[in-house]
């Protein structure tokens, strides 16, 4: 993890916006089907980009004790000060939707969100292979060498991941269910292979623990 | 930014980064690679430890090298290898460090 502080301020943004993007959408002065699902969709995209971004930093890029790790705590300060200001931004349009006047359109909103989420996920995706080897929870544990190359891939596919997003929100048709089916599309691209690939080197690590106690 | 340009703009330090992108490397098995003296070699791994694009860990006497790349460093320096830029050890005449 980043350090468990940052990611639990993070995961506590991330539940009370979707427990105010439900209640919007339950309760709010939303009229007709089709506006309903918008404002659904819409909002399930919005926090399922900041549910993985908050995923993927705290369970895979390392445990929380060294907080001498500089490089660590400029991350995680950095996520905190991203998520309060997406956090502010969506609370601010929820609440104009409760007043019958948002500020700027749903697909606009939609947009801005998603070239955000890009930007983000660019940003992190380009530190991620940076950070240094600490030692995580056992269940997800895969040795330095490993922890480095998983790192460097998932760096990688997170800044493509991130560029398709922004080009995909700024070029796709106006609508904001395709938006948040591309996005959830490019989002499982990126997530996929790389579990894929560290459930496989959990279980080499496993082995390799194994044959040592064994011997 | 400038430390980083500096670091990839000389083929040695290019390639040091090249061997560690197979494994993490003592200085020695870097060394094996070059002929260049240990000072020359030590002064083309600074450059590199202050871009932070390499860190170094001790285990006993022996300091090991590991790649330490942001996915933009990672994608300039295989530009600068895709585009044909000599990878090959030339160090200058003096021996001086660019």
């Amino acid at each position: 993890m980043i350090d468990r502080k940052y990611s639990r301020i993070v995961l506590a943004l991330v539940l009370v916006m979707l427990a105010a993007s439900v209640a919007t959408v339950v309760w709010g002065p939303v009229h007709g089907l089709v506006a309903q699902l918008r404002t659904l969709t819409t909002a399930m995209g919005a926090l399922l980009s900041w549910a993985f971004i908050w995923l993927w930093l705290t369970l895979i890029v390392g445990k929380p004790e060294k907080l001498e790790d500089t490089m660590r705590r400029f991350v995680g300060r950095i996520l905190v000060a991203v998520t309060v200001l997406v956090f502010a931004g969506n609370i601010f349009w929820l609440t104009t939707m409760w007043k019958g006047a948002p500020p700027i359109s749903i697909i606009a909103y939609v947009r801005l969100v998603f070239v955000s989420s890009g930007l983000i996920f660019i940003f992190f995706g380009n530190i991620v292979p940076k950070l240094s080897y600490q030692q995580t929870r056992q269940w997800i544990e895969v040795g330095p060498a490993r922890h480095h190359r998983l790192n460097r891939i998932g760096g990688w596919l997170m800044v493509v991941a991130g560029i398709a997003t922004v080009v995909a929100a700024l070029a796709l048709p106006a609508d904001p269910r395709s938006l948040v089916g591309v996005y959830l599309a490019i989002a499982a691209a990126m997530l996929v292979p790389y579990l894929a690939l560290a459930a496989i080197y959990v279980r080499a690590y496993r082995h390799e623990l194994q044959a040592e106690h064994s011997a | 930014m400038n430390l980083v340009f500096k670091a990839l703009s000389d083929p040695t330090r290019r390639r040091v980064l090249q061997l560690l992108r197979e494994r993490p490397m003592t200085a020695g098995e870097i060394a094996e690679h070059f002929p260049l003296a240990k000072p020359t070699l030590s002064a083309h791994f600074a450059i590199l430890r202050e871009a932070d694009l390499i860190e170094p860990e001790k285990h006993g006497k022996n300091i090991t090298y590991r790649l330490k790349l942001s996915v933009l460093e990672d994608a300039l320096l295989s530009f600068a290898q895709t585009f044909g830029i000599d990878l090959a050890v030339a160090p200058l005449p003096s021996g001086e460090i660019p």
